[in-house]
């Protein structure tokens, strides 16, 4: 089995509390974001994985332990500036813009860029996703769910991320388009990017997965190889449904 | 020519109303929040337009353009102090908050100008261009123009600037902009200044044909807000549409039924675009 | 159960009680109370001021010649802030704390009608000397409210014999534009009935502090009226005379009711021509003939003597003519007795004498503006 070591790791939770308001959500939770890597957190619902993504962004109140992002404490750096650092963040359920075209949604995507080569990288994103280029003057509320879980992505891939948190890709898409947003985030990873996912589409979700961590309650129950997981009885029966 | 005229008549009203309801439709779209103080916005421009131009005798452009700048400031610093301490709070509170607000800005200008109202003409208000019948001031013709010129500059700034952009982006789905890292309470701050600065212009277009009193926001407050409704809340160029609508209704509404029907129209037709198209007159897709 | 019947028995006996010590207050013969039941703070507070300094003057004039009987006059303040709801409690007050033996007031007509009840029970005499509204008079003398007292012209006396004798000379057709409150709208049926042989060719109604007049003003020209009347204060007839201006509305005879032949109004006008010869009715300015008073006011407040002064001033002076009236104690009920007596020529004012409604008459004021100024056209009588 082996070992997530921190060398690796661009994301790192080390016993995470987190809360909304007075009940703690997570209750220290540890785990690494090994680099270049898709991990994938699974769970049922309510277990925190949400959280898990928005306490690395910092949109939700950590009240103890410590997140290190590329080895540096971020404990009071704002959601902005984790953001400038590299991390992207695609949240779960519709994240667009519905009466806003695909470009501008792209543009937004950039917003904390202020650099001038944006148009040239829309225009490298829509050659990535040639569905996008083909609405690209539509309303993004025009577009299908799987469309727009694209359009999300690549709203997603602009700042140049170095770590990806997407949360539930699959939520709500036909199988056919499941496939299709599953190829995307490989493909994505392909390119560099760390991917941290949250997914309730365990099985699919960890045959593409170098890692799995499985969250309930607010703890990890077990983190492994994302085959491991998969082969795993307990996790079958508990988590995957099966 | 009485039709015409009533129309023009119309097209000045509702300009005037299109300014003060452009900003709080623009707020509310941003921040979900009804600010109940931006007739007050339009008093508080309109006495500093009177101290710019008529105290300090600035040339009225110069005085136009600095209560402009003054408002957007004025508005950004609004949100600072009154809104952004209530943001998280209910719509109860953020109601009380912006109230509060006018009834404190009413008070301060009673102290400082007293009750009796205050002119400030200017050349333009005092000279007509007549046509047959048709009379108005070249002041007024300058509101029109400049108001439709205001529009146009509004309308390339949410469609084509990145800031703007980011304000339809946040009055179309607030967790998208946390995700792409747009400031909702400086986008909201934005709107604020904008909203400040437009009611700037309508002070400095309007103050030198009316009195300048400290209630003088409060009708328009409430005919904002009834455009607000009929436009779709929380769009803008529904409300300035609506806003020109009922200024002509209301025009029209005096020439051919009566004038007593005047405040009782512009309630109907909110209640009736409530009834009929709850999402105001032009429905959902003219976002901000 | 017992706890809330002994609240009750509480709150019966305690006014009761209360009641006693006051009734043994008024019998002693200390200073005779004039309770100054005005505005003098809010919005209103101007008119309240004004009125009190009136009386104050001439309390003091008839102090130093000895007071009344040998008893000296005093002024006792319950501020109502021309709100009813503070009126009637700064009233009880005056009535049963400050042991006001008459009063003046209210001033404001809404707060008139709200505390006529509470002089009525307790049997104080309140005369009012600038509150307008018809229905006080309605309400007072036979058979109604017999301890109130109108010194100043009501609206309807003033609106009638305006329409009459002023209007129905001067032009054949008339619009009317009135502010849109009860106010405006019984004034401008006043007109409407009072107007035989002229042509009411509109009456429209705006909202007080509307920004723009032009359309109904559009609608006025079209009409072309000889005269149009103005049921406004002087802040909307300068929006309507100097937007006239702009529509085109010129060469109309301009009439008022309000305030409209005021300075107030030609500061508000850019070129005091555009409201040359407006004429409006007044229940009393200062004029020639009260010129001695002018100047006894100035020297003693530092200020010119405006319309509120004067009729506190004569307020108070019809009470003392009525004090001075009166052959034994002077109590609430003699002084109630005594005014309903009161036959006195006042100078300045006129003739005072209170009718079975207890309104007084006295000639009216016509205004008019010319050449900037505004001034005393005639006065006629009621
Ligand atoms: N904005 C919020 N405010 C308060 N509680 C929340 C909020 N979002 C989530 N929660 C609570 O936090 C717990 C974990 O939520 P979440 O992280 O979304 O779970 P998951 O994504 O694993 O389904 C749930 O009990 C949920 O009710
Ligand atoms: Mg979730």
């Amino acid at each position: 089995m082996p070992t997530l070591e921190p060398d690796h790791d661009i994301l790192v939770f080390d016993k995470v509390e987190a809360t909304y308001g007075e009940a703690p959500i997570l209750r220290g939770v540890s785990f690494g974001v090994h680099k270049g890597k898709i991990t994938t957190l699974i769970g049922p619902n309510g277990a925190g994985k949400s959280t898990v993504l928005r306490a690395a962004l910092g949109t939700v109140r950590v009240t103890h332990g410590q997140i290190v992002y590329r080895h540096q404490p971020i404990t009071g750096v704002s959601t902005t500036d984790r953001q400038r650092k590299g991390m992207a963040y695609c949240p779960q359920g519709r994240s667009n813009f519905p009466r806003m075209t695909v470009r501008e949604n792209l543009e937004m995507g950039a917003f904390l860029r202020s650099d001038r080569e944006v148009q040239e990288d829309i225009e490298t994103l829509l050659d990535e996703f040639p569905l996008l280029r083909e609405k690209q003057k539509e309303f993004a509320a025009n577009l299908s769910g799987g469309q727009q879980q694209i359009l999300e992505m690549a709203m997603a891939l602009i700042l140049h991320p170095r770590i990806l948190l997407i949360d539930e890709p699959s939520l709500g898409l036909s199988p056919i388009m499941v496939e299709q947003v599953f190829a995307y985030v490989k493909e994505i990873n392909g390119q560099g990017v760390t991917v941290l996912m949250v997914e309730q589409n365990a099985r699919r979700a960890l045959a593409i997965s170098d890692y799995g961590i499985v969250l309930d309650l607010g703890r990890v129950r077990l983190k492994d190889t994302g085959e491991a997981l998969l082969n795993n009885e307990e996790v079958s029966r508990s988590y995957l449904g099966s | 020519m009485v039709i015409l005229a009533q129309l023009i008549n119309g097209l000045a009203t509702g300009g005037l109303y299109a300014l003060v309801a452009a900003g709080i439709a623009m707020i509310f779209g941003v921040s979900e929040l009804v600010n109940w103080a931006h007739g007050e916005f339009l008093m508080i421009a309109s006495y500093l337009f009177f101290a710019l131009y008529v105290l300090a005798r600035l040339p009225y452009p110069i005085a136009g353009l600095c209560t402009m700048l003054l408002m957007l400031a004025f508005g950004a610093l609004f949100q600072m102090i009154v809104i952004r301490p209530v943001v998280h709070r209910p719509w109860q509170t953020q109601l009380v908050a912006t109230l509060g607000a006018s009834i404190f800005l009413i008070n301060s200008a009673i102290v400082v100008f007293g009750t009796f109202p205050r002119r400030a003409a200017t050349p333009l208000s005092m000279q007509n261009l007549t046509i047959g019948s048709l009379s108005i001031s070249y002041q007024r013709l300058l509101l029109i123009g400049l108001t439709l010129f205001a529009f146009f500059v509004l309308h390339m700034f949410i469609h084509r600037a990145k800031l703007g952009k980011a304000m339809r982006a946040v009055s179309q789905n607030r967790d998208a902009c946390v995700a792409v890292g747009i400031d909702i309470q400086l986008i909201v701050l934005t709107a604020f200044a904008i909203g400040g600065s437009l009611v700037g212009l309508a002070a400095a277009l309007y103050a030198p044909l009316g009195n300048i009193t400290p209630l003088m926001g409060i009708p328009l407050t409430f005919k904002a807000f009834a455009v607000v409704i009929m436009g779709g809340f929380g769009s803008v160029n529904g409300a300035v549409a609506s806003a020109v609508i009922l200024g002509v209704v209301e025009a029209f509404t005096i020439q051919f039924l009566s004038s007593a029907y005047v405040d009782a129209m512009s309630f109907l037709m909110m209640l009736t675009v409530l009834v009929w198209r709850p999402f105001g007159l032009f429905g959902r897709q003219v976002g901000i | 159960m017992f706890r809330r019947v002994m609240w009750l028995a509480l709150a019966t006996i305690l006014p009761a009680v209360a009641s006693i010590g006051y009734l043994h207050n008024s019998q002693a013969a200390g200073p005779i109370k004039i309770g100054l039941d005005v505005p003098s703070s809010g919005s209103d507070a101007f008119e309240g001021t004004h009125i009190a300094r009136g009386v104050q003057l001439a309390l003091e004039e008839q102090n130093k010649e000895g007071g009344i009987g040998g008893r000296q006059l005093e002024t006792a303040l319950g501020d109502n802030q021309c709100d009813p709801s503070v009126g009637v409690n700064s009233a009880r007050y005056l009535v049963n704390v400050a042991q006001a033996d008459v009063m003046i007031g209210s001033a404001c007509s809404s707060v008139t009608l709200a505390v006529m009840p509470i002089i009525q029970q307790a049997q104080v005499p309140e005369l009012d000397v600038t509150a307008t509204s018809p229905k006080i008079t309605q309400q007072s003398g036979v058979g109604g409210n017999i301890w109130k007292f109108r010194l100043n012209l009501n609206d309807e006396m003033m609106d009638a014999v305006f329409a009459q004798k002023v209007l129905a000379k001067d032009v054949k057709s008339l619009s009317i534009l009135a502010v849109n409150t009860d106010y405006g709208r019984d004034a401008a049926g006043i007109f409407q009935r009072n107007l035989p042989g002229i042509k009411v060719l509109s009456t429209d109604y705006y909202t007080q502090g509307q920004p723009d007049f032009r359309a109904l003003l559009t609608k006025v020209k079209a009409l072309n009226p000889e005269g149009l009347l103005l049921i406004s204060d002087y802040p909307d007839a300068a929006q309507i005379i100097n937007q006239g201006h702009e529509v085109g509305l010129t060469g109309v005879k301009l009439f008022g009711r309000g305030s409209v032949a005021t300075n107030d109004l030609l500061k508000l006008l850019p070129d005091p021509s555009w409201a040359q010869g407006a004429k409006e009715v007044n229940f009393w300015v200062p004029g020639p003939t009260a010129r001695s008073l002018a100047n006894r006011y100035q020297a003693r407040f530092n200020e010119p003597l405006n319309r509120d002064a004067g009729m506190g001033y004569f307020g108070a002076e019809t009470l003392i003519a009525a004090m001075k009236d009166i052959k034994g104690d002077i109590t609430r009920k003699s002084i109630r007795d005594a005014l309903e007596r009161v036959n006195v020529t006042i100078s300045g004012l006129g003739h005072v004498q209170f009718d079975d409604h207890h309104q007084a008459h006295y000639p009216m004021y016509i205004l008019q503006i010319w050449n900037g100024m505004v001034r005393i056209l005639e006065t006629i009588p009621t």
